[in-house]
């Protein structure tokens, strides 16, 4: 791989972050890695994934609709599919440091540990977030908000390109007045009184700001996690006392659901584990395989590096 | 299991997991505490202090725990799993779409949407053939009504019409539907489930058709207990039901209805609750006005749909194997859908039912008064002077009266005195009804015509008289079958009977029972298995396909081998001056098996022999073999609500 090194840090930063916002990003900014690697627990730093990493690019894009957030509640959460708007322009931004800069770069999988299990993933998009400046924790699970863009959805990219690190957000948006007029009458902020599971708490200060969060992220993950029920599902089915409690636990509807999403409907869940291509010397080392090699094929043909 | 690895592979122990459990879960992102913001302020001795709070990895943990790290994702994994609530999921269902979660309202869907074993058990009395039921779907004969939502049909688009007139007050439908909605909360909050009986025994008052309307709102099954009934009589029927509840009167002179019923919730298992509709509700039980007055008025948020059961009524006797019929609301108002071309009522009509409500007849005026959107005109008690006043006070324009309702005021001379004008159509149903008695009512009806219909609690309305036929047909026939059914008249042989010839009466259609609940020997003599319902009746089909009943085939009178019908005998010794009402029923005999005696009840300050009984006959041209051979004058000829004589209560039978 040629590497190049006459790169101007802030204008790759630039092009980097124009492309972001140009392929449908809000928000895009760079997090500060050795904040990162400092705040991440051990095993979920950059550093554990990729030891090469030097710069973390962090970008949001719109989450719901105006008209999603009036449907029912059981079809609202089936609408977080807009972050896959934000892994395909991180997956872009990628794609072009390795094509327009020949660094190294990759697009952070937003996917989870499979070592650790489902409810840890391999790295904290939010805490990238946070730290490139485009978002700030709300008292809702420290879910990020932006004073402009409210919930958005993020996706990284690490690559060992430096570039300068943004700072966070000066002000955080969560509460707002509203929120904490209900806060100073109910003991609690709306995203408090109205979660199902009541998995949410904290205090807010004299001036109006957040004095403690408290999250309880098992229960959120009861509302959010349905996979969890699928081995729940069948250990009851195999310890059921009789045959019609064995088949209504298995051809339930809500329960085909998740038949049916680890079958048609799962999307990438099915998909390949990748490895026979991974080591295919077709697959990942023909000639215009390596987005890198097609940069430098067509800057020796005397190319556009646009 | 973690990375492949078994427990015992692990080194994980059932005790490591109750020791550590606990800690790592805490430790874990599973539950994250920050206080103020730290990260965005990048305030680093903040960020240190608050690690553990927000979650530390497994790796952190185990070197904190002096755990393995695959130890403490063992643990912490099956920590998870052990403490995941699945069905928290399903409160999802109950929100977006402008509706938000309030935990002081929640209640978890597995209370709120409970059967009981009961409640299961009385569905399977709706046991219909399939081919059936596809036919009756697919012709739209069942369709998706429901009594409340006929209700609300007209508590929006005429609240302020009058439904119900009664003794106890009068009630706009808007009034009604409040009330009944109040009604259905309130017992929901006391604990009746959807499913569940609620028994009911209470005259033709407004109070009723609350009940009615809130029980069934609620999702509950009304079974009804004929008001003359007591302890006795109502103990296995409300065993037999699983009754939850009882809807009673007030105490009167002669009856402690509140006392009788708390004595039976002693005895019967499943009874809860005793609620009071009229007068003072004693302790130890509700006042239906109490709770109507309590009740939320929000709609009920697990409303009944057209499949469930709606009404168990009972249609003979009181012994250990009563004959419950469950009538879902498909059955049961198909047939006031079908049979509502006949009667053309509309919202001007005011609806005088004469049968009790307690009786399946009652019930089916009831809910033509409701489909229709008219008035019903309530009649608690009957007695000549009752009726005739009632009818000239409230003008009624229908009437649906028995023919011993109309018989009693003919005796007394009251039909052709009273006012009848209001009346443009009057059905009689309930028993047989003999021509005279029919005329007379047409007869007292300068601008109403008299029709006939025949019914059970088993089907409703089978047959009737089109009220357009000529005089002779409604007041002589029972008319041609009503639109859908099907009706046959069977010899014993088996074989269908030709016209003109008795047979047992059988019919089929969308508004005949599967069966009767729990009662195998009778739903097999009953049933025939696809579809048609032996009704009991003897019946004959005339050349113009008119049918008459003749008589009911466990009431022939088989003399040396003779089948003798009485009914045509009693018409004509009914008609005696001295004689209020007769009935011939057979007395053993160890000659000819069995012979006839006619019981009659007389009327007051008259004799009657035997002898003149058959001068009678004689002079009316009735045939010698035909005479009774034994007379016996009864004080009060038992009767049903719909004052049908029960001659398996006469005496010394």
């Amino acid at each position: 791989m040629a590497i190049k090194n006459d790169i101007d840090p802030a204008v790759a930063k630039q092009t980097i972050l124009d492309y972001c916002l140009k392929k449908g990003a809000l928000v895009a900014g760079v997090a500060d890695i050795k904040a990162i690697e400092r705040i991440a627990p051990e095993g979920h730093r950059p550093s554990d994934m990729w030891p090469r990493a030097k710069s973390v690019i962090s970008l949001g894009v719109g989450g719901q609709t105006q008209g999603a957030w009036h449907i029912p509640a059981k079809a609202l959460g089936y609408f977080g599919s807009t972050e896959v708007r934000a892994y395909t322009i991180a997956y872009g931004a990628a794609f072009l440091i390795e094509n327009k800069f020949g660094k190294r770069a990759i697009y952070c999988p937003p996917d989870m540990d499979t070592e650790a299990g489902p409810r840890v993933p391999f790295q904290s998009l939010k805490l990238h977030a946070e730290l490139a400046g485009i978002g700030a924790r709300s008292l809702a699970g420290d879910i990020l908000l932006h004073p402009e863009f409210g919930y958005m959805y993020f996706a990284s990219v690490f690559t060992e390109l430096e570039l300068e690190p943004d700072r966070p957000m000066q002000e955080n948006p969560c509460p707002t007045t509203s929120c904490v007029d209900l806060f100073r009458k109910t003991g609690q902020t709306p995203c408090m009184k109205f979660c199902p599971v009541q998995c949410l708490s904290g205090d807010i200060d004299a001036d109006g700001n957040q004095a403690e969060m408290r999250y309880d992220m098992a229960s959120c993950a009861e509302m959010t996690q349905q996979f969890e029920s699928v081995p729940a599902v069948l250990a009851d089915a195999i310890r059921a006392t009789d045959e019609e409690e064995r088949e209504d636990l298995l051809f339930d509807a809500e329960n085909k659901i998740l038949w049916y999403k680890l079958s048609v409907g799962s999307g990438g869940l099915l998909g390949q584990c990748f490895e026979c291509m991974r080591v295919c010397p077709i697959a990942n080392q023909s000639p215009q395989a390596d987005p890198i090699r097609r940069y430098e094929t067509r800057m020796a043909a005397g190319g556009d590096e646009a | 299991m973690t990375r492949g690895l078994k427990r015992s592979q692990v080194g994980i122990s059932e005790e490591m997991i109750q020791t550590y459990g606990d800690a790592i879960f805490d430790l874990s992102h599973n539950l994250q505490i920050r206080r103020g913001d730290p990260v965005r302020e990048l305030n680093w001795e903040e960020i240190e202090k608050q690690k553990e709070n927000a979650g530390i990895s497994d790796i952190e943990i185990a070197r904190k725990l002096g755990l393995t790290h695959d130890q403490v994702t063992y643990i912490r994994t099956t920590m998870e799993r052990r403490r995941f609530n699945r069905h928290n999921y399903h409160r999802l269902y109950d929100l977006g779409g402008g509706k938000r979660f309030r935990t002081e309202r929640y209640i978890p869907h597995s209370e709120r949407f409970t059967f009981r074993p009961e409640a299961i058990a009385l569905r399977k009395a709706l046991d219909f053939d399939p081919r059936s039921a596809t036919k009756y779907l697919k012709l739209g004969h069942w369709n998706g009504d429901t009594v409340s939502a006929w209700l609300d049909n007209w508590a929006e688009k005429t609240p302020d019409a009058i439904a119900v007139r009664g003794p106890d007050g009068e009630l706009t439908y808007a009034e009604q539907r409040d009330r009944a909605r109040r009604l259905a909360n309130s017992l929901l909050d006391i604990g009746v489930q959807k499913g569940d009986v609620v028994a009911i025994q209470l005259p033709n008052l407004a109070a009723f058709t609350t009940a009615y309307f809130g029980v069934l709102m609620m999702g509950g099954v009304l079974s009804t207990m004929h008001m003359p009934y007591r302890g006795g009589e109502m103990k296995p029927l409300l065993d037999h039901a699983g009754a939850r509840a009882v809807i009673c009167a007030g105490a009167v002179e002669n009856y402690d209805a509140p006392a009788t019923m708390m004595n039976l919730r002693d005895e019967v298992d499943t009874l809860e609750h005793v609620i009071v509709a009229t007068g003072d509700a004693p302790s130890g039980t509700l006042s239906l006005q109490s709770m109507i007055d309590d009740g939320s008025a929000s709609p009920v948020e697990n409303p009944p749909v057209a499949s469930d059961p709606a009404i168990l009524c009972f249609t003979s006797g009181t012994s250990s194997a009563p004959k419950a019929v469950v009538h879902s609301y498909q059955t049961m108002l198909a047939n006031n859908r079908i049979a509502a071309p006949i009667y053309n009522m509309t919202q001007d009509d005011v609806v005088l039912g004469g049968p009790p409500f307690t009786h399946a007849f009652g019930l089916c005026v009831l809910n033509f008064t409701l489909m229709a959107g008219a008035t019903s005109l309530l009649m608690p008690a009957f007695s000549p002077p009752a009726l005739i006043e009632l009818i000239e006070s409230g003008k009624p324009t229908v009437a649906f009266l028995a023919p011993a309702h109309v018989a009693a005021c003919l005796k007394t001379g009251l039909l052709d005195s009273g006012d009848l004008s209001s009346i443009r159509i009057a059905t009689i149903s309930g028993s047989a009804c003999p021509p005279d008695v029919a005329y007379a009512l047409e007869n007292a009806m300068p601008n109403g015509a008299v029709g006939q219909m025949w019914g059970m609690t088993e089907c409703f309305m089978g047959l009737h008289t089109p009220f357009d036929s000529p005089p002779e047909i409604r007041c002589e026939t029972l008319g041609g079958t009503t639109p859908t059914f099907e009706a046959r008249m069977v010899l014993e042989s088996g074989e269908l009977a030709r016209d003109g010839e008795d047979g047992e009466l059988e019919i089929r259609g969308c508004s005949v029972i599967a069966g009767y609940f729990n009662n195998a020997d009778a739903n097999r003599t009953a049933f025939t298995g696809d579809g048609w319902f032996k009704t009991g009746d003897l019946a004959v089909r005339d050349a113009g396909g008119n049918i008459r009943i003749t008589g009911r085939a466990k009431d022939l009178i088989n003399r040396g081998g003779i089948k003798i019908n009485p009914v045509d005998i009693e018409a004509v010794i009914d008609r005696h001056p001295s004689v209020l009402m007769s009935a011939i029923a057979p007395i053993p005999d160890d000659v000819l098996g069995e012979r006839a005696c006619v019981y009659v009840e007389l009327q007051p300050g008259s004799s009657l022999s035997l002898e003149e009984i058959c001068a009678w006959l004689d002079k009316n041209e009735v045939a010698k073999m035909k005479w009774p051979e034994k007379l016996k004058i009864v004080d009060n000829m038992p009767l049903t609500p719909t004052r049908k004589i029960i001659k398996s209560a006469l005496p010394s039978r």
